[in-house]
């Protein structure tokens, strides 16, 4: 009897550490995976020459990010099939239209993860160095806010503005989730004015 | 019976701190901390701390990998392999006139300007020999300081396309079958279609530019503008078009880089991108860039590609270049 409750107990508390996959705005974080995998998942469109999508609600695009070489993009034809077996390393979530909703985001995103984020002020990676006298003029000269995290399981969750360098582009919002990706990596790709 | 209730309540307490652990934690310590190696140090790592830290004075790590010496700049040369040549004379990096059939001093620069012949589309191999062969050597450098350089391959200027046949008929030079092979391999990494490669063929000396050009390109993309790479139609894949063709303005030529563009877009009549407007978008794009390569060359700063990316980024961000709707960027 003493054994049973031992392990029921044991079990229970297994249970509850266990990885449960992220599920974010409909989308399921799943990693490892590879490009095919997350297509079949979630139903992805394609466009060329390696741009996975989909089309959520509240005119969010999720794509994918994934390990590829320098020859991976060059035919502009190429059918969607030829990636098929890169390895997933990000699932990347643009929110096209709503802007100004940062602090909103932050809030989901810490209770999906059950953790809060980290809040810091960044500059994009851009590669024109205006004089200060221009980068006042200009209305946020590629400054961004980011927050940062992770989940138990050692997804790193990222919440940022787009860097702007110009009038023209709002203040768009993207949420990244990162895995099996080199830390420099994922610095460069949070840092790309894109 | 006691043992049982001892164990059933260090059974709870495990439970009960395990909640606790999520009211306590401290957001900074979220933070990723990158560590990476020094000289004659056992390895750190990077981790995020809690809260197994908090509780038991210990910190989860996840292995970096070392990181290494990294690329921080190629060069190309050519060296002639036989006494006759099309090319007399070509500027260095210090911009001095240099004989390029002298195997000792011809350090053929990646800045050819337009020193390159210009073709007849009519009568393509006007003006090239057709028996002259070339080592390409390509030079790396480090971060570290060191360098070092390797025989990419030989190439021969032809008009036909290579053999696989060993001891069949080839053009002239040692090692032709071998090297037009890994000639046309470049052709093909680069996705050229048939009309460039008939270019190409023509003007060998192009090829291991184009292809380092794509290669910094690449890498610019990478860290900059993912999205330029990715996708096709996508605003700043404006930037992309755009930059290549201004570093192929400044490395092969005005000549060579509008016929290589434009036989990108159109070959034997037929448009060659995902769609008309997806073409349109390139093609005002390449010409912008070739603009763009132009007033770089005028100010001397054809071997900057710091300022050649800041001139396309500008570019972009003022409206100069155009998406896919026809309309400018960004």
């Amino acid at each position: 009897m003493k054994h049973i409750l031992l392990i029921l107990v044991l079990t229970t508390h297994l249970i509850r550490v266990t990885a449960q996959p992220i599920q974010y705005r409909g989308v399921k974080i799943l990693f490892p995976s590879t490009v095919k995998g997350a297509c079949e998942r979630n139903k992805l469109g394609f466009k060329p020459p390696g741009f996975y999508y989909a089309q959520l609600a509240d005119s969010v695009i999720m794509s994918l990010g994934y390990v590829y070489t320098m020859a991976d993009f060059y035919n502009e034809t190429q059918p969607a099939s030829v990636l098929y077996d890169r390895q997933l390393t990000t699932y990347l979530f643009k929110f096209e239209d709503k802007t100004g909703r940062f602090e909103v985001e932050q809030k989901n995103l810490e209770m999906l993860i059950g953790r809060r984020l980290t809040l810091s002020n960044e500059e994009g990676s851009s590669s024109i160095n205006y004089t200060s006298e221009k980068r006042k003029q200009m209305p946020v000269f590629g400054n961004f806010r980011l927050a940062r995290g992770a989940t138990k399981d050692g997804v790193f969750v990222f919440l940022r503005e787009v860097p702007r360098l110009s009038y023209k582009q709002k203040p768009l919002l993207q949420v990244f989730f990162f895995k099996n990706i080199p830390p420099e990596e994922i610095e460069i790709r949070v840092h790309a004015m894109d | 019976m006691k043992s049982f209730y001892f164990t059933f309540l260090a059974m709870l307490l495990v439970m009960a701190v395990r909640p606790m652990q999520a009211q306590t934690f401290s957001p900074e310590l979220l933070t990723p901390t990158i560590r990476y190696q020094k000289a004659n140090e056992p390895f750190i790592g990077v981790g995020v701390g809690i809260p197994i830290r908090k509780l038991f004075g210990t910190k989860k790590t996840m292995m970096l990998p070392k990181p290494s010496k990294f690329v921080t700049n190629e060069s190309v040369r050519s060296i002639p392999v036989t006494p006759s040549s099309t090319i007399t004379s070509n500027k260095n990096s210090k911009g001095t006139n240099v004989p390029v059939n002298s195997r000792d001093e011809n350090t053929r620069d990646r800045r050819l300007n337009d020193k390159v012949p210009v073709l007849d589309d009519d009568n393509p191999s006007k003006g090239v020999a057709t028996n002259q062969c070339y080592d390409v050597w390509l030079t790396t450098f480090y971060s570290d300081g060191t360098s070092d350089e390797r025989l990419m391959y030989t190439f021969c200027v032809s008009d036909q396309p290579p053999t696989k046949d060993r001891n069949g008929p080839s053009g002239p030079g040692r090692g032709d079958t071998d090297s037009k092979s890994k000639m046309e391999r470049l052709l093909e990494e680069i996705e050229t279609n048939d009309c460039e490669r008939r270019y190409a063929r023509l003007h060998p000396w192009i090829i291991p530019l184009m292809y380092l050009n794509r290669a910094q390109n690449d890498s610019w993309c990478r860290q900059k503008y993912p999205e330029a790479a990715t996708q096709g139609e996508s605003s700043p894949n404006s930037m992309r078009h755009a930059l290549f063709q201004a570093q192929n303005f400044c490395t092969i030529g005005e000549s060579a880089t509008r016929d290589m563009s434009q036989r990108h877009e159109v070959c034997d009549n037929v448009v060659q991108g995902p769609s008309q407007a997806a073409s349109d978008m390139d093609t005002f794009n390449n010409e912008a860039g070739i603009g763009i390569g132009r007033e770089l060359q005028s100010l001397g700063l054809c071997d900057n590609f710091v300022a050649m990316a800041t001139f396309i980024e500008e570019a972009y961000f003022n409206g100069r270049l155009r998406r896919i709707d026809g309309q400018p960027t960004p």
